[in-house]
């Protein structure tokens, strides 16, 4: 019995230790196969130079986030935007500098009142050898009205763009027909305003503005914009490779393309690489041409030539909660914006080509027809000044008994920590009395606090999402939703309005308008502004033309060109 | 044994169930929505969303409308890593490259962790029994990035012979240096058990009694000794490989590998609910079945343990 009992262990045994070897062995040379077999998410990836590559130009730049979607109304990331409005072009496009230029529109007419625009399209064709129609247009303006692909993303662009009835048709309240965007034949688009926008362009130079063919988005279902195969493309470039378990996505030129022969490099290797320190690496060895550095690479390579740095996309603020007791006082939040030494924070804590900002706006948002940057022509406030910092506290004082603040910054991020530090110090020691505890949250818990008015101060960010003081003031109007701060003012929300209504069509009084509403909602101190987020790069000298804009899509690569 | 793998079975199934139910309550607790770009979203906007994905039903209701779905392969869609993806596709084609990564791992710090310790305990208090020693301790206690780091530095960096980043057309030469850093634990814990195994096998009585019967050292050590020492590892190397196959969210960040590991902090993060619940569900029924299979193993690798729990 045990002997029988020992030989059949035996055998199983050998078996066994066979088996599993011989299974991992398998499963390993599988696996090989297998990503072997999804190789076409990079095609000319590990290639990697710059220059003639084996399918001509070849660019390979470094993203730090992936592919969230291929869909316009759905994609709400960098990364996404850069791939579909380099592949799907809409009305415009931005050049170098960040001014609107033609695309797809051929031409067009404005009526006096600056209402009704009629657009006239080139001849372009899709991917699938169907032209590009107005009809596209109109369909994909009625799906972002409409939420389609249970998306909300972009419904307020419809409204910041001025189109007729788009509040009430985003509500339910009018049928999407009603949207004041009609195509009257194949090749013309009249687009009906509530009011004059100025910045309509640069708005229709933005992804959810992009064509989507009626036929082929129904015909996909819920697979539309999930995978290459589930879009079609009409741009410069065509999305080649991507793949979900990829990190590279390959754009092409496109041939067909209606400026074809302006359109110097040939392929645009999106590389996500999440570490930057191998990013670097991956530079310097010729991996990639482009990349953007933290502040501890910053110190290394600021004097490289290839090193430049500009202002980025985010303002930091402190939102102050003006309905929480004490926080009412102003004399108690100006003392807080006066006693923070904003160069110290960029030169000392950061350290990453950081700005310092004393408006609400960001450098480089917007420019009048001279070329006035909007932030620098702005009044700016609190210049660091201790004493008068310790001035306003003590009249504080006798306001209110709250001594002590909190403030609640992402722990996502990992310079808010550092400049949360720095402001706990500078504020306890500049403004005697005052206890200050700082604590981190997850970033949408921050949102979350904000939204419900459950916080004192938060170290808060935001970025526009087009080239208009608008994208930045609109959130301190009474009743706007993003009103974290719950101040109000009807100085100000009576010239908001009138740059939007009455003086919409006269771009000086607009300009002045908006300068005036800056200049109150920093003066008050609800939302004190810090730093404007500094955005270093390394760019192959080589390639010229790579832009960064803060608004709208980082780069259009039409405009690149690649030196041999 | 039948019953005894049903019986396993079932708690098992148990076991992810609760995992499951407490990860999903646990995730209705966290703050915020799960979408994009909310704090330019009225609060109409986030309600008409939030109904769109049916999470505006109580959360019990949703367990159970999740716990269906799921039984019928049906993970739900992503809601903002990569919008409307369903997560059947999008974890697993990133499920495959953690695998892959993980099992080379794992075959590579099992061959060579065993091979070093086999010549450890043969040259024991040796220069070679040091040097393997000291590769062991350095393996277990520094933490796998420093190798990564250092590997990406010289072989990546300086000598140019392995990319920097994972690229899935060029698996093999971009595999080699994640495996490397990955297989590093597993290589030194092999190391070091496979070692003290056979030191003590060599000094058994048996072994004595087998020697003085005069066999040749070469039978004595490849037949005797070797084959009980590697067999019992199996035991060890299991949750070994379980470890390795979670995905090292460290190694995949470092070489940009599009793994599991980064997608489920990057989930938590974002509140991709259904990310997170399908990740810790694979993560769960993978541990569950390797102690599983430890368990099974420990039965067929010695008999005393199956015998013992026949009579239990």
């Amino acid at each position: 019995m045990h002997r029988k009992f020992e030989q059949v262990g035996q055998l199983t045994r050998r078996g066994f230790v066979r088996a599993a070897g011989l299974g991992a062995l398998a499963m390993s040379g599988m696996w090989l196969v297998g990503c072997g077999g999804t190789s076409d998410s990079g095609e000319s990836s590990g290639s990697s130079t710059s220059g003639e590559g084996g399918s001509g130009k070849t660019v390979n730049i470094a993203m730090s986030t992936p592919v969230e979607s291929l869909d316009p109304v759905v994609a709400g990331d960098g990364t996404s935007m850069v791939v579909i409005s380099n592949c799907n072009e809409g009305l415009f496009v931005t050049d170098v500098d960040g001014n609107p230029v033609n695309g797809l529109c051929e031409s067009y007419e404005v009526t006096d009142d600056q209402l009704t625009y009629t657009f006239h399209l080139r001849d372009q064709k899709w991917s699938n050898g169907d032209s590009v129609t107005a009809q596209d247009f109109v369909y994909s303006w009625h799906r972002n009205a409409l939420g389609d692909a249970n998306s909300a993303l972009f419904q307020y662009q419809l409204e910041m763009a001025g189109f007729k009835n788009a509040t009430a048709v985003i509500n339910g309240e009018m049928d999407v027909d009603e949207l004041g965007a009609h195509a009257t034949d194949d090749k013309t688009i009249v687009v009906e305003l509530d009011h004059p926008v100025p910045f309509l362009f640069n708005l229709f130079a933005f992804t959810p503005f992009g064509p989507v063919q009626q036929a082929f988005r129904e015909e996909k279902g819920d697979n539309f914009g999930l995978t290459k195969d589930d879009m079609l493309w009409n741009g410069p470039y065509t999305l080649t490779g991507y793949d979900t378990a990829s990190n590279i996505v390959t754009l092409t030129k496109n041939p067909d393309y209606w400026d074809a022969e302006n359109v110097d490099i040939d392929v645009i290797n999106l590389q996500v690489i999440a570490d930057t320190q191998q990013a670097v690496m991956s530079y310097e060895n010729g991996d990639v041409d482009y990349v953007k550095l933290t502040s501890d690479l910053v110190q290394q390579y600021k004097d490289d030539p290839a090193f430049s740095s500009t202002g980025g996309i985010f303002n930091y603020y402190l939102m102050v909660n003006t309905k929480e007791s004490g926080l009412d006082s102003l004399n108690l939040r100006q003392a807080i914006a006066y006693a923070i030494n904003r160069p110290d924070i960029c030169d000392n804590v950061l350290k990453d080509g950081s700005l310092p900002v004393y408006q609400m706006c960001m450098n480089g948002l917007w420019a009048n027809e001279n070329g006035d940057d909007f932030a620098q022509s702005s009044p700016q406030f609190f210049e660091y000044d201790p004493d008068k910092a310790k001035e306003l506290w003590a009249a504080a004082q006798q306001e209110t008994d709250r001594r002590e603040i909190k403030i609640v910054y992402d722990q996502e991020v990992d310079f808010c920590k550092s400049v949360a530090e720095y402001l706990q110090s500078t504020l306890q020691s500049t403004l005697e009395g005052l206890t200050v505890n700082i604590e981190s949250t997850p970033k949408k818990n921050r949102i979350q606090m904000q939204a419900d008015h459950d916080y004192e101060i938060t170290l808060h960010r935001w970025g526009p999402d087009y080239a208009d003081a608008t994208a930045i003031l609109a959130m301190y109007q009474s009743d706007d939703a993003s009103n974290y701060s719950q101040w109000n003012s009807p100085e100000f929300d009576e010239l908001y309005d009138k740059a939007n209504s009455t003086d919409a069509g006269d771009a000086a009084a607009r300009w002045d308008d908006l300068m005036q509403c800056n200049s109150i909602c920093t003066e008050n101190a609800v939302c004190i502004p810090i730093f404007q987020e500094g955005l270093s790069k390394l760019t192959r000298p080589t390639l010229k033309g790579k832009t960064d804009h803060i608004t709208g899509i980082e780069c259009y690569y039409k405009f690149c060109t690649l030196d041999a | 044994m039948g019953r005894y793998i049903a019986k396993r079975l079932a708690v098992a199934a148990l076991t992810v169930f609760i995992i499951l139910f407490v990860l999903f309550m646990l995730l209705n607790f966290m703050p915020g929505s799960p979408f994009n770009n909310e704090e330019k979203m009225t609060p109409e906007q986030i309600a008409t969303l939030k109904a769109a994905y049916g999470l505006d039903k109580p959360v019990i209701e949703r367990f159970f409308i999740y716990v269906g779905n799921m039984l019928r392969g049906d993970f739900g869609v992503s809601y903002n890593i990569q919008n409307n993806m369903p997560i059947a596709t999008m974890v697993g084609s990133r499920l495959k490259v953690t695998l892959g990564l993980g099992l080379e791992a794992g075959i590579l710090g099992a061959i060579v962790g065993n091979l070093l310790g086999i010549l450890a305990a043969l040259k024991r208090h040796t220069p070679v029994d040091t040097v393997a020693t000291v590769i062991a301790v350095l393996g277990v206690s520094l933490p796998n990035f420093v190798f990564a780091l250092l590997l990406s530095y010289f072989f990546g960096y300086r000598l140019k012979l392995f990319p920097l980043t994972f690229n899935p057309a060029d698996p093999i030469r971009s595999s080699v240096l994640p495996v490397i850093a990955l297989s590093m634990f597993t290589l030194a814990s092999m190391e070091r058990y496979t070692r003290s195994e056979l030191v003590s096998i060599m000094d058994s009585d048996y072994m004595m009694l087998a020697e003085s019967k005069g066999l040749p050292r070469r039978k004595l050590i490849m037949r005797h000794a070797l084959r009980n020492a590697l067999i019992s590892l199996i035991t060890v190397l299991a949750p070994l490989l379980v470890n390795l196959m979670s995905g090292s969210i460290v190694i995949e960040k470092i070489f940009s590998i599009p793994g599991l590991g980064t997608l489920y902090i990057t989930a938590i993060q974002s509140n991709d609910y259904n990310v997170v619940l399908a990740t810790s569900f694979i993560y769960s029924v993978m541990f569950v079945i390797a102690m599983l299979l430890v368990d099974l193993a420990y039965g067929l690798i010695d008999p005393r343990v199956r015998l013992a729990g026949q009579k239990g």
